[in-house]
């Protein structure tokens, strides 16, 4: 699956525009590391432990939406936006939502001009 | 006597924010500096519609970090009288290169060469203890390899047609 959050999908032509597919996980702190997160806040600095666990949560939010853009028979997603709320002490929702398209390939090109416009000359 | 242990582990606490939470403030900072210098050669750009010749994928990379205790008092007390929370601002800043660092070198070591579409987005994770984090994603480009120099040179630089 290509994913892409621009407006297009670089060196593709988008021939069909599907649906807006959107995945999200609610994922809520692990006691054990709520501990030792309260710890490393006296120091301050990164807390790994949540970094990974947002990381994990956010792919999994994106396999989710890439599940419902291969249903809908798309082969890339663009536009893509995430975001986070929290929901509740502790929990926090991890969304990520997009367009789901039909793209294909532009031809290899060489040179670094643009290709000329449609309506010039 | 319990109000004096209360205030003597106030005072241990904020002392050891104080000086650890210096030091590794320091240290990161002088990390980003070398990390940034090492990764120069990743052009990024939030603009959204450079149609480039190579093809592209999504990259996102976040970081979450902390306050020390000592800020998060000094912060506090700070707050009732106004004013720019310096504190704060150094901790947003450091987050936002951190998780800028971390996209680059995503991109560097899967073969892209640019960065597309930058979007930085902070979400509330317990902010009031003091902890952030910061989620940053755009669209990798794989173009061709840029010599790295610094500072970076603008985006039409290098080829990439809007």
């Amino acid at each position: 699956m290509l994913l892409s959050n621009l407006e297009h999908l670089p060196n593709h032509r988008i021939i069909q525009q599907l649906d807006v597919v959107y995945g999200s996980t609610v994922r809520s702190k692990h006691v054990g590391k709520d501990i030792f997160a309260s710890l490393k806040n006296i120091v301050g600095g990164e807390l790994t432990a949540y970094t990974e666990l947002l990381e994990e949560s956010r792919q999994e939010a994106l396999d989710r939406m890439i599940a419902k853009a291969r249903q809908l028979g798309a082969n890339a997603v663009v536009g893509i936006r995430f975001s986070t709320s929290s929901i509740a002490q502790g929990a926090a929702e991890l969304f990520v939502y997009g367009t789901a398209v039909i793209a294909e390939p532009l031809q290899a090109m060489q040179s670094h001009n643009p290709p000329p416009l449609p309506h010039q000359g | 006597m319990e109000i004096l242990i209360q205030i003597g582990l106030f005072l241990l606490l904020f002392t050891a924010g104080w000086w650890f939470g210096r030091q590794a403030e320091q240290r990161h900072w002088a990390q980003l500096l070398q990390d940034e210098a090492r990764l120069a050669n990743i052009r990024i750009s939030s603009e959204r519609f450079i149609h480039p010749e190579a093809n592209g994928q999504l990259v996102c990379a976040s970081v979450v970090i902390a306050q020390d205790y000592f800020k998060l008092v000094w912060a506090n007390i700070h707050n009732l009288l106004g004013g720019n929370l310096t504190t704060y601002e150094t901790l947003l800043d450091r987050a936002r290169r951190e998780a800028i660092v971390r996209l680059k070198a995503k991109a560097a070591a899967q073969g892209a060469s640019q960065i597309l579409g930058v979007r930085l987005e902070m979400s509330d994770i317990g902010a009031e203890q003091g902890m952030v984090e910061v989620l940053a994603y755009g669209t990798m480009i794989f173009a061709p390899a840029q010599p790295n120099v610094w500072p970076p040179q603008p985006l039409d630089a290098i080829g990439a047609t809007t």
